[in-house]
């Protein structure tokens, strides 16, 4: 039989159940604008610390959308706070604000 | 007789407020890193201690600052700070007199009066002019009252004291103020009604007495009066560390800090206790701040934020709120650091997030012997335009120059800083800094005022550090480049991480009126075009308010210019204003074509 190397890999879905969101709904709250985001990428194309590490503001965004809080913290603290995601959002979310709040998140995120 | 009990609630007050504030400076004193005190108890002996006095004689009697500002707020502050302080001197000269002793009870002076009412030439004035002293000392009182009267027409009319806003005080506060406003009156009913009774005086108490006394039963009412002045005096002094009258003692203590501690004392915990107690509320911030003016936090005005952070909150909205644009702490007649005062309570609010490491420069530059290092700044890479004028202005000029960040950069540390996390800014600094200095260049050029600031500020280069407005300045002079008149309508923003007073900031506006092709002013605006990095807490919407406001301020039609040197402020401005906005180099670009 032909060994195409396929391999079953750990099941990666988010189970909200077991997920406290309590944390980002606070955030939600604070940063309104952040349901207005789509996703589109921009703050990714122009981002500061993304350019020379593997920091990606959407990324990030959707990992504390998602409860993933431990890879939450470290990527969030790559982050240079710059402030260009901010001018070229196209849905004029608080993208630095929110970066700002995510950042204050993380001492109680940490395992 | 020198003694009755009215004199208690007076003698009290006074003890108790000596023990705290006393306690107070110790306190402040015994926090100073040991390297500090010893620069401290070196200074005592030098020049610093003359210069020292002679700022606390300037600013906390006279006032200059205030005196600038406004006339009638100089007066009110001046009529309240000299007026007090020379009925205290004065007092205790007269009653020295009278006692022969030298020293005194400190109620002695206080309530001479009622303890002695001379009318006759005493044998102590037969050698000086007679009456010197009733007159001086009701000369004063009436100096201080025409200060009260003053503050109490304030109240109504602040806009004729150049304020158009005042500060909003708290009930400690109001007791405080109201205790303050009858001491004054107080003593002059107590010692008018003792002159209607015994005879003695000056011109004014003796003049009132004399009428109060044929109106009213003098004899049994000037007792209650030096009680109520006695316990006016004693309920201002209890609450005196309390409330905003703290600054009193506390300025003092902060200027002598200031002049001793050398350069490093700004980074002490004393110092932002000191200055935060140093802080009067006068109020004179709230008209600088434009997020108290035209935003939508009034409490985030210096005041209010220092009035916070002295009852013990470091509340996150107000302290987060606030641009950092510094017009405040230029305006602030006390001179407290009130940009480093927010950062330090920015730092505590964010303590617990300075944990981990921020990417570094991967790679750094190969040494050239180049002159000029150019470093765009990685904000001035969402502005190609800016990018292509300062390319070609150093290609035109013909000066051997490298471009840094011409593949990215990392941040110069700057927004990071402003957030209160120093260790990551200091990860970034060292980074750049290798960078910088790999090049082996004498002069760094920036286009960024953030980066400017920056450079020049934390980074310690020892290599010469321009804008690129003083760049193109010193380029027009030199002839390298031509500057030639432009027909359009020209507005002028001056971006804040400039320095308003700064050689950069007065280049650019030399710069710019060298382009005007007629007599007419250019409109300047030196508002913070409310993008700026500082602000944490502001939110879009508060942006573009701030921004409208601050456009509006130079100029409302769609056919003028506005002329900046900030990619973050070029950003900010073209988005919500509505006429074109471009960097000084565009501008100069488009003159040379």
């Amino acid at each position: 039989m032909k060994e195409f190397g396929f391999q079953k890999q750990k099941d990666r879905q988010t189970d909200l159940d077991q997920i406290d969101l309590s944390q980002i709904a606070s955030v939600l709250q604070i940063v309104d604008s952040w349901k207005r985001c789509i996703g589109c990428g921009s703050c990714a194309a122009v981002c500061t610390a993304g350019q020379f590490s593997s920091f990606n503001p959407r990324r990030t965004q959707m990992l504390a959308r998602q409860g993933c809080y431990s890879t939450l913290a470290l990527e969030v603290a790559k982050c240079q706070l710059c402030g260009k995601c901010r001018l070229v959002c196209p849905r004029d979310v608080d993208t630095r604000k929110l970066m700002h709040e995510l950042k204050q998140l993380q001492i109680s995120l940490l395992p | 007789m020198t003694f009755d009990l009215f004199v208690l609630p007076f003698s009290i007050g006074l003890v108790y407020l000596l023990i705290v504030v006393v306690e107070r400076f110790r306190h402040w004193y015994v926090m100073l890193p040991p390297a500090i005190k010893k620069e401290l108890r070196h200074r005592i002996l030098c020049r610093s201690t003359v210069n020292a006095i002679w700022e606390i004689i300037r600013e906390g009697l006279l006032h200059k600052r205030l005196w600038q500002q406004n006339r009638l707020l100089g007066y009110m502050h001046m009529s309240f700070a000299l007026g007090w302080f020379l009925l205290i001197v004065m007092g205790n000269l007269e009653s020295r007199l009278y006692s022969q002793l030298h020293v005194n009870p400190p109620y002695y002076p206080i309530f001479l009066k009622f303890f002695v009412h001379d009318s006759h030439v005493l044998p102590f004035e037969l050698t000086t002019i007679p009456g010197f002293f009733r007159f001086i000392m009701d000369f004063l009182l009436l100096f201080v009252l025409s200060g009260l009267v003053l503050a109490l027409f304030k109240r109504s009319g602040s806009r004729w004291f150049g304020l158009h806003h005042t500060t909003k005080h708290n009930a400690v506060d109001r007791i405080a103020l109201t205790s303050l406003w009858l001491i004054f009156p107080l003593r002059l009913l107590a010692e008018s009604f003792t002159a209607g009774c015994f005879g003695g005086g000056g011109f004014l108490t003796n003049s009132l007495g004399r009428v109060l006394s044929a109106a009213l039963p003098a004899e049994h009412l000037y007792y209650p009066f030096w009680w109520a002045y006695s316990f006016s005096l004693g309920v201002f002094f209890i609450l005196l560390p309390y409330t905003r009258y703290m600054h009193i003692p506390a300025e003092i203590a902060y200027i002598l800090l200031k002049h001793w501690g050398g350069p490093k004392i700004t980074q002490t915990q004393s110092y932002y206790e000191c200055g935060m107690q140093a802080c009067s509320r006068c109020g004179v911030c709230l008209d600088y701040c434009q997020v108290a003016c035209n935003g939508n936090s009034p409490s985030t005005a210096p005041a209010y934020f220092i009035r916070e952070l002295r009852a013990g909150r470091a509340v996150k909205d107000i302290t987060e709120n606030c641009l950092l644009c510094g017009r405040c702490q230029d305006a602030c007649p006390v001179g407290i650091g009130l940009v480093n005062l927010r950062l330090w309570a920015r730092k505590q609010l964010t303590l617990q997030d300075r944990l981990l490491n921020c990417p570094a420069y991967p790679a750094t530059a190969a040494r050239t012997s180049v002159e000029v290092v150019w470093f765009a700044g990685c904000m001035t890479h969402l502005t190609p335009n800016t990018i292509k004028s300062v390319k070609q202005i150093l290609q035109n000029s013909g000066i051997k120059y490298q471009w840094l960040d011409a593949d990215g950069s990392i941040c110069c540390g700057r927004p990071m800083l402003m957030t209160g996390r120093e260790q990551e800014a200091m990860q970034l600094i060292e980074s750049n800094r290798k960078a910088i200095l790999d090049t082996g260049a004498r002069i760094l050029l920036t286009n960024c005022p953030i980066c400017y600031k920056m450079f020049r500020d934390n980074y310690q280069l020892n290599i010469e550090i321009v804008h690129h407005a003083d760049f193109i300045l010193h380029l027009a002079k030199a002839d390298k480049i031509k500057l030639p008149s432009l027909d359009q309508k020209l507005a002028l923003h001056i971006p804040c991480e400039l320095d308003r007073k700064s050689e950069a900031a007065t280049a650019l506006k030399t710069l710019v009126g060298r382009l005007k092709n007629n007599a007419q002013e250019i409109p300047m605006s030196e508002l913070c075009c409310g993008g700026s990095l500082g602000s944490l807490g502001e939110y879009n919407s508060d942006t573009k308010q701030l921004c409208e406001a601050a456009s509006k301020s130079i100029t409302q039609d769609a056919d003028v210019t506005t002329i900046t040197a900030c990619p973050l402020c070029k950003k900010t401005i073209d988005r919500h204003s509505k006429g074109p906005t471009k960097d000084i180099a565009e501008i100069v670009m488009e003159t040379e074509k």
